[in-house]
């Protein structure tokens, strides 16, 4: 391994109220987010590709693989939210993927992780491991509520960084897959350049989305 | 389309829709392709800074204007104009690309044709020089674009001598890496691009460090600041990685163990170590060093110690972007072709001549030229070599050691060298003539000199013309 990697993490919600057009449009936009990192060097070179759902269990269709190798998943939606069952898989992920510095090997960079829902959990054990993530700060968490029904204050839980996606067309998941593209890219022409613990610098993003201060 | 004013009056019409976006800006095609205009979007804190850093680039600090303009337009992708203010941009079109208000945007030439190829998808991509680094990247990459160490060592020299010509300015780039320039290894082409991020004397400070693996260690560690002296290191780890494929600082040692982050930041900063370190051995090449940096002989030998160890810490010992140039193409005329004749090698007599990357030697001795400046009682050595061969042409800068290869160079072909029925031979093509000085023989014009062991020629009757002592460099 010549230069560390930096694990992507897609967290999407595949429950039944994501059925129909949402769920083609985050399958498009893994497919153009997979085309943009392919015409970018660094990220060829650097960045690792993972896709878990949840639905009303968890379930981690592509394990972390290099661009140049990823093959973008199938999505189909249906069932309850059982965001607690995500979050627990990625914490799950994290451990077994991600490599950890060590004094003979250099691991992986903090992974960038985009976590996607539109609505409430179902679950009740979801509190738990928002709470690890929040102390553990294992990786750069970036969540979007998408359209109105979404909880927001769920997402805050999570990481501080949520984006609010009001308008569920295509044309607003394509743009947010771009922001997703633009922040991998950013990130892992970046990454060693901002001091440790401090959060890394994201794009802005694209118009139709606000970040919820 | 739109149109809009530039700050020198004039008016430039481009694309409403953006062609690609950046950090910072968004970026358009003028109408006829020939300039692209980019926008600074999101939020500028700097404005005020920013149009002021521009206008100066444009104007006091601009090398591709005036007499010496044309020699210098293709090193660099320099601005040519700037918006500043609403000039005419539609509040609309500002609102949709989410454009700093009042705009502020740079007008520049189009990348050239040749800094694209298309990857092994059949997609159209930008020369980044990380594409020919990279070891994944590579993959995607035909063969045809990875060049030869001839070409790349030319885009080597006009990579320093770009980066001397802004030196010589005042000017620090001040984010010099893989994506600020763009190389066509194949064609043996550089250009700097990202001028609108140069640090100009008199104006704020830059705003951004650089890029990881480009920064120089005094800047990561805290303190330091862009500027010259940081430039040098990123040219020097851009050279290494261009000739050699690697990165001079990325080894195996680990220094922190606390997060990658953390190492990172030891690694390239405070504790930053040569992988080919002479004598400290604890942070060795991630993959075994198959070419070592010693292979690319007598005259970048020493600049590669200088940046990697001597002026790594040091910010002043470090060479500078006149003393690569130099090495650089000095080196140039040690090349031979290698055995298989798919590449190049540098020869250096006393050494193997044997091909560093597959091993083979060539079968028969190589003529070589030691460059001698005439003088009473003795001629005085250069410590300079000119490896010869067939088909070699001979300019104005091999002939005469006043003479460099630069803006100011008189580029005709002065001789060739041939290898006629076993024996290599020096032809004269220019009307200045030679001697062969031992038999006091003159060579003039479409005249030849059998190139033997031992023979002397001065190369012209003119001022500065040198003399060539002719040896064979033992297979
Ligand atoms: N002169 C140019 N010719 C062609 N494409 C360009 C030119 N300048 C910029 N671009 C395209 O626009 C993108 C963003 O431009 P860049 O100058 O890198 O912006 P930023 O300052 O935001 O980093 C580049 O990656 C490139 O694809």
């Amino acid at each position: 391994m010549s230069t560390r990697r930096l694990p992507v993490y897609i967290l999407a919600d595949v429950s039944g109220s994501m059925s129909g057009t949402p769920i083609e449009s985050v399958k498009s936009g893994i497919r153009q987010l997979h085309r943009d990192l392919m015409s970018d060097p660094q990220a060829i070179e650097s960045a690792f590709l993972s896709v878990i759902t949840f639905s009303d269990s968890a379930q981690q269709l592509v394990p972390l693989t290099e661009v140049a190798s990823f093959n973008p998943p199938d999505l189909r939606a249906s069932g309850q939210t059982n965001f607690g069952d995500g979050l627990r898989l990625l914490l799950d992920c994290f451990d077994r993927e991600v490599v950890k510095t060590t004094a003979d090997q250099k691991g992986d960079w903090r992974p960038l992780v985009f976590v996607l829902s539109d609505g409430a959990p179902s679950d009740v054990d979801w509190p738990t491991y928002a709470q690890q993530l929040r102390d553990r700060r294992p990786a750069n968490i970036i969540a979007v509520a998408c359209g109105d029904q979404a909880d927001v204050n769920v997402l805050k839980q999570v990481t501080e960084a949520v984006i609010l996606m009001q308008d569920m067309s295509p044309d607003a998941f394509k743009a947010f897959f771009k922001f997703v593209s633009a922040s991998v890219k950013q990130t892992s022409a970046k990454v060693g350049s901002v001091a440790d613990g401090q959060g890394i610098t994201l794009p802005p993003p694209p118009p139709g989305i606000t970040i919820v201060p | 389309m739109i149109t809009a004013r530039t700050t020198d009056g004039a008016a430039i019409t481009f694309e409403g829709s953006s062609l690609a976006s950046g950090g910072e800006k968004t970026v358009f095609w003028s109408r006829d392709r020939q300039h692209v205009v980019g926008f600074f979007y999101g939020t500028l804190k700097d404005r005020r800074e920013r149009a002021q850093r521009l206008s100066r680039i444009l104007t006091k600090y601009n090398p591709t204007t005036g007499a010496a303009g044309p020699y210098w337009q293709p090193y660099f992708c320099w601005p040519t104009a700037v918006i500043d203010g609403e000039a005419g941009i539609p509040e609309r079109f500002a609102r949709d690309h989410s454009l700093v208000w009042p705009p502020l945007a740079v007008v520049a030439p189009a990348y050239r044709s040749a800094f694209f190829f298309t990857d092994t998808f059949g997609n159209r991509q930008e020369k980044e020089v990380k594409w020919f680094t990279g070891k994944k990247a590579r993959r995607f990459v035909p063969d045809a674009e990875m060049g030869t160490l001839l070409t790349r060592l030319q885009v080597c020299t006009r990579l320093a001598r770009a980066v001397r010509r802004m030196h010589f300015a005042g000017l620090a780039h001040s984010d010099l890496s893989n994506k600020n320039v763009l190389v066509d290894l194949r064609g043996g082409d550089a250009c700097v691009i990202d001028i609108d991020s140069l640090v100009v004397p008199g104006v704020a400070p830059p705003t951004v460090l650089g890029t990881p693996g480009y920064i120089a260690p005094e800047v990561l560690a805290g303190g330091a600041q862009p500027s010259i002296d940081t430039d040098k290191h990123a040219l020097a780890v851009l050279i290494y990685q261009l000739l050699l494929g690697r990165h001079p600082l990325q080894g195996r040692k680990v220094h922190s163990t606390r997060s990658a982050e953390e190492d990172e930041q030891l690694a390239m900063g405070r504790r930053a170590l040569f992988i080919e370190h002479p004598t400290d051995r604890s942070n060795p090449a991630v993959e075994p060093v198959r070419v070592p940096f010693q292979r690319l002989g007598p005259y970048l030998t020493p600049l590669v110690l200088k940046a990697f160890v001597t002026g790594l810490h040091a910010p002043s010992q470090r060479p500078d972007a006149a003393e690569w140039e130099s090495a650089l193409y000095r080196t140039l005329n040690l090349l031979h072709p290698t055995p298989d004749q798919r590449d190049w090698m540098v020869v250096v007599p006393g050494e193997p001549l044997s091909d560093p990357r597959t091993g083979q030697r060539h079968a028969r001795p190589i003529p070589y030229a030691r460059c001698l400046v005439p003088a009473e009682p003795e001629p005085r050595d250069e410590r300079t070599t000119l490896t010869l061969f067939h088909h070699l042409r001979l300019h104005a800068w091999h002939t005469h050691h006043t003479v460099r290869p630069d803006e100011h160079a008189d580029r005709a072909p002065r001789g060739y060298c041939a290898q006629h029925q076993g024996a290599f031979w020096l032809v004269n093509l220019g009307d200045d003539a030679w001697t062969d000085l031992g038999a006091n023989r003159r060579i003039g014009r479409n005249e030849a000199v059998e190139l033997t062991s031992g023979r002397r020629i001065l190369m012209g009757e003119s001022d500065g013309a040198r003399i060539l002592e002719i040896h064979y460099a033992a297979a």
